[in-house]
């Protein structure tokens, strides 16, 4: 037994020990008593009157937490700078397409992938779009298409190059411009900054028109989402090609 | 102490188990690539323990529908989000340090590149 796999024990064994003790002290699964898990009482009904969407989860994330959500796409977005700055972009060998299709040029891929993914897309359109009636939202539906750009990437023959990397890169700052503009309106109507209630018109609860600045913020998430997927996915095929080329030469 | 035997708790006690086999594959795996893979699991397991801390027994999803008054909370989902954004960021960016690693020293192997 080697040291790393005595360290490797010791660990499981202490970390273990202390998270089976504390869940084993832990309230039954799915407890109901009034002392567990009081806040959805604070929530549920209130997030309908407030925000103006009947799903909470997305009436607290893109209202009562709008500012963490920007939090977010910023970490987002510093991700991608991180991956960027550290993969040297924009040193792409011009000559690397070549080694990028082979792998999966394959005709059948991407004959039925040229028919999934519009229906993807417009799944992942429809997540983004009813995030505050149904379960989904900017990130679920952001995730949906970015996935589908992924899998066109992979199959059309991709050859890399800076211009859909530049694509994505710009949908994604501008998403970001776009949550703050959403913001400032707050502050222009004379509230806080990204506040909903009494800036927006918040509609009807359950009609695909509500919940005010909701909607606006879930496209600012989604695009930004989509491209994030979409960039870091390119850079990171970029940076393994590069190191192909090198190795070739 | 005594709801360890509880079926129950079963969902917990999973969450436990993945955040272990994540753990182990941080510790023990040489391979970095594995490394970020038990990472992940970690971080699933989080989500996990997360989801079901938020249950209630018979609750409906967070969806407000009249006529129904027992929701699960909603409050533990949202955390799930910020969670996964911060777990697809990390991951990215380890990725992307092991493609440089490996441009550099051509290996892996986390204890090779303790000796260089």
């Amino acid at each position: 037994m080697s040291r790393r796999d005595l360290v490797a024990v010791l660990t499981l064994v202490v970390v273990g020990g202390i998270m089976v003790l504390v869940v084993a002290d832990m309230p039954a699964f799915g407890s109901l008593g009034p002392q567990y898990n009081v806040m959805y009482e604070k929530f549920t009904g209130r997030v309908v009157q407030e925000t103006g969407a009947v799903n909470a989860v997305t009436g607290i994330i893109l209202d009562y937490r709008a500012y963490d959500t920007l939090g977010e796409t910023t970490v987002l977005l510093v991700a991608i700078m991180g991956t960027m700055a550290a993969l040297g972009a924009g040193a792409v060998h011009p000559a690397a397409g070549a080694a990028a299709g082979r792998p999966l040029d394959s005709r059948i891929l991407a004959l039925v992938l040229r028919v999934v993914i519009p229906f993807t897309q417009l799944f992942g359109l429809f997540v983004i779009f009813n995030g505050h009636l149904s379960p989904g939202g900017g990130f679920a539906g952001g995730t949906i298409i970015g996935a589908s750009l992924i899998l066109g990437a992979l199959v059309s023959n991709y050859r890399p190059g800076r211009r859909a990397e530049v694509r994505s890169e710009i949908v994604e700052s501008a998403s970001v411009g776009w949550y703050l503009l959403v913001g400032f309106a707050g502050l222009l109507a004379g509230k806080a900054f990204l506040s909903n209630a009494g800036v927006f018109p918040l509609g009807t609860p359950g009609m695909p028109f509500s919940g005010g600045m909701i909607l606006l913020v879930s496209m600012a998430v989604g695009a930004k989402v989509a491209s994030t997927m979409q960039t870091l996915f390119l850079g990171l095929v970029h940076g393994g090609i590069r190191h192909e080329r090198e190795a070739e030469r | 102490m005594s709801d360890l035997v509880i079926p129950g708790n079963v969902p917990y006690f999973i969450s436990v188990a993945l955040l272990l086999i994540g753990l182990y594959a941080m510790v023990a795996r040489r391979n970095l690539i594995k490394k970020i893979m038990g990472l992940n699991i970690l971080s699933t397991s989080v989500f996990l323990f997360l989801i079901a801390v938020a249950d209630k027994r018979g609750g409906a999803p967070p969806i407000t529908v009249p006529g129904v008054d027992l929701y699960v909370n909603p409050l533990p989902h949202t955390l799930v989000l910020t969670g996964i954004v911060v777990a697809l960021a990390l991951t990215s960016f380890a990725l992307v340090l092991v493609i440089k690693i490996y441009q550099e020293h051509g290996t892996l192997d986390a204890d090779r590149l303790m000796k260089l």
